[in-house]
């Protein structure tokens, strides 16, 4: 992954958190993987496209959606219901957004997807020939792990 | 090694003229025959749809460079595809209404239109003189070729074209048969070791065994230095002179520093540091003529970017014609972040980098915009998959020490499979690949290379 990439992902991931969320955000030493992994229970995931295709992958605990969806919407959410879903998908969107309008002004060209969600017990993503970077952040509603894999089109 | 390749030479030249006169007599095999670039190919012909004479292929944008365009071949409309460019041999000039030598193959429902310099004939041979390819072939990748057929003093090189074309049909009896008569071809990691020569170097067996094994296995906990193939000749070597240096008693490592001390002399010339430019000079003379239009180059391993800005000035004097990208990667995520903004110190930018530098406002040198634009510095590992184009050179110092044996494997394999035919592999100064089979090592201005 170009190194100029990281950044943006890594900037807008944490000032995103810190503003939706208040409280302490904190970044955790990112690292690289190549391997199939285990989704904690809920994944959004956005799709990149133009002069690089990859995807975005949010993925965090049912707890610290429910956290982080009661947190937003400041009332207590215990079901995983419509409005949860639309707040994590929101999230992402977010995020995604905002990075890749950063990388827009460094003169890179992305469109995104839609944002999609997935949920479940003992879900397992893998890419095959891309390795994604992982950004784990450390909110007070739980871990979220900002995973991203992007690669240049031949 | 010569003594291998004469032996199975023999061999193979022995079973030919013993079995030649009754397998010809049975003819249950049919290819057409071709050349590309002076050399013999041939495709089974049950796959050819028929031969043709075209040109004006309509382009289409955003393919992959093998893909010439589409053609109308009465009606049906079918990609075009240039073996040439896809193996990576040289392509004559075209003239723009030269006629091209079509061969239409059928891949399960799908026609492909494939372009060769000449088509021959067509050439009957017994289904059982097919012989599995050699590893030795380096033009083109060994595993689009199903066996190799010599037919009228002339060897073919029987191409598969499913592979070729990406297809995996169910395997029927016979072809999961063929499968298996073929298997070398299909080379895996698993396959790769027997490749290894038999008779690597065995450590004579003295009182200082177990002071030398305990020394190499500290040297992987303390600097994840490992040993294998590749730096085991540097390491006893070094082992000897360390011996000499040290007490008896100090022989092992008593801090993370005397390990270091101990792998000092194994970095490369000016690893991690700007090059003299008696090491570019060399470096300039050792590199080969291409002509291509566009070099890619592959630098894992490049740190602070040192090694990569000094290679792209190099390259930039060696190839001036040609646009060149440079993949630069690292595991250190800090390095490879502050290597695009590398300054040059003031003693440096007046030797042989000086015309490849500018000033910024603050009058620091810098990398001009030519070299800088040649860098695609990335954060990555070497041992996962990656989305690299086939490189024309790889510039790996001293990183393949420092994996695991087993991942030194997969990385070898990985340059294996990415590197052209003619394109070469630069490895430490002190790292050898002369008990690899598959690498042929060349010292041209004292820079060792290696070619597939």
């Amino acid at each position: 992954m170009r190194v100029e990439y990281i950044n943006p992902f890594v900037e807008t991931a944490y000032s995103i958190l810190v503003e939706v969320l208040g409280g302490e955000v904190k970044r955790d030493n990112l690292y690289l993987k190549s391997t199939s992994m285990p989704v904690m229970g809920v994944a959004a995931l956005v799709g990149l496209a133009g002069d690089v295709e990859g995807r975005v992958l949010f993925d965090m605990s049912m707890e610290t959606a429910l956290n982080i969806a009661s947190k937003m919407n400041d009332e207590k959410i215990d079901t995983f219901d419509e409005l949860a879903k639309a707040t994590i998908t929101e999230l992402a969107n977010l995020i995604t957004a905002q990075a890749v309008t950063k990388l827009h002004e460094l003169g890179f060209k992305f469109d995104l997807t839609p944002p999609a969600l997935f949920t479940g017990e003992r879900m397992e993503i893998s890419d095959q020939n891309v390795e994604a970077l992982i950004v784990p952040m450390i909110t007070e509603q739980g871990k979220i792990e900002v995973n991203v894999a992007i690669r240049e089109r031949m | 090694m010569e003594n291998t390749i004469e032996q199975t030479l023999m061999q193979e030249t022995s079973y030919d003229i013993e079995d030649q006169n009754d397998k010809i007599s049975i003819i249950d095999f049919k290819m057409i025959t071709f050349s590309l670039s002076g050399k013999d190919y041939a495709i089974d012909i049950m796959k050819v749809k028929e031969i043709a004479k075209a040109g004006h292929f309509t382009y289409v944008p955003n393919t992959s460079s093998f893909v010439l365009g589409v053609h109308n071949l009465r009606g049906d409309i079918i990609p075009i595809i240039d073996l040439r460019i896809f193996f990576n041999i040289p392509v004559e000039e075209r003239k723009d209404d030269d006629l091209e030598n079509l061969i239409v193959v059928s891949v399960g429902e799908q026609s492909f239109g494939v372009v060769v310099d000449h088509i021959d004939k067509v050439v009957g041979i017994q289904q059982s003189s097919i012989q599995p390819p050699h590893p030795l072939f380096g033009d083109i990748n060994i595993k689009y070729i199903s066996g190799v057929v010599e037919n009228a003093n002339r060897l073919f090189i029987l191409l598969d074209i499913d592979r070729i074309f990406g297809l995996r049909q169910a395997p029927t009896v016979e072809s999961a048969k063929e499968q298996e008569h073929f298997s070398p071809a299909q080379k895996t990691i698993a396959d790769h070791k027997p490749t290894q020569k038999q008779e690597t170097p065995v450590l004579e067996h003295k009182a200082s065994d177990l002071d030398y094994n305990f020394l190499v296995e500290d040297l992987k906990v303390r600097k994840s230095f490992n040993l294998s193939l590749i730096n085991e000749a540097w390491i006893k070597s070094r082992y000897m002179k360390w011996l000499d240096e040290r007490d008896a008693e100090n022989i092992q490592f008593n801090s993370d520093e005397d390990a270091e001390l101990f792998l000092k002399p194994f970095a490369s010339k000016f690893s991690h540091d700007f090059w003299e430019e008696s090491y570019a000079e060399q470096l300039y003379k050792a590199l080969p003529e291409n002509t291509a239009k566009q070099i890619t180059v592959w630098n894992p391993g490049c740190g602070k970017g040192h090694e990569s800005f000094s290679l792209a000035c190099v390259l930039k004097k060696r190839y001036p014609e040609a646009r060149i990208r440079i993949y630069a990667q690292d595991t250190d995520l800090l390095a490879v972040s502050s290597a695009q903004m590398l300054r040059v110190p003031q003693n440096q930018a007046e030797s042989w980098y000086a015309p490849f530098l500018t000033k910024t406002v603050s009058g620091e040198h810098v990398f001009n915009a030519d070299i800088t634009e040649m860098l695609f510095f990335e954060y990555h590992d070497i041992t996962h998959n990656n989305a690299l184009p086939n490189v024309d050179i790889i510039f790996c110092r001293d990183v393949l020490s420092y994996l695991d044996k087993e991942k030194q494997e997969i990385v070898l394999e990985d340059f294996e499979d990415k590197l052209k035919g003619n394109g070469v592999l630069i490895i430490g100064d002190n790292e050898v690949l002369t008990n690899y089979v598959d690498w042929h090592s060349k010292e041209v201005a004292s820079i060792t290379m290696y070619t597939k």
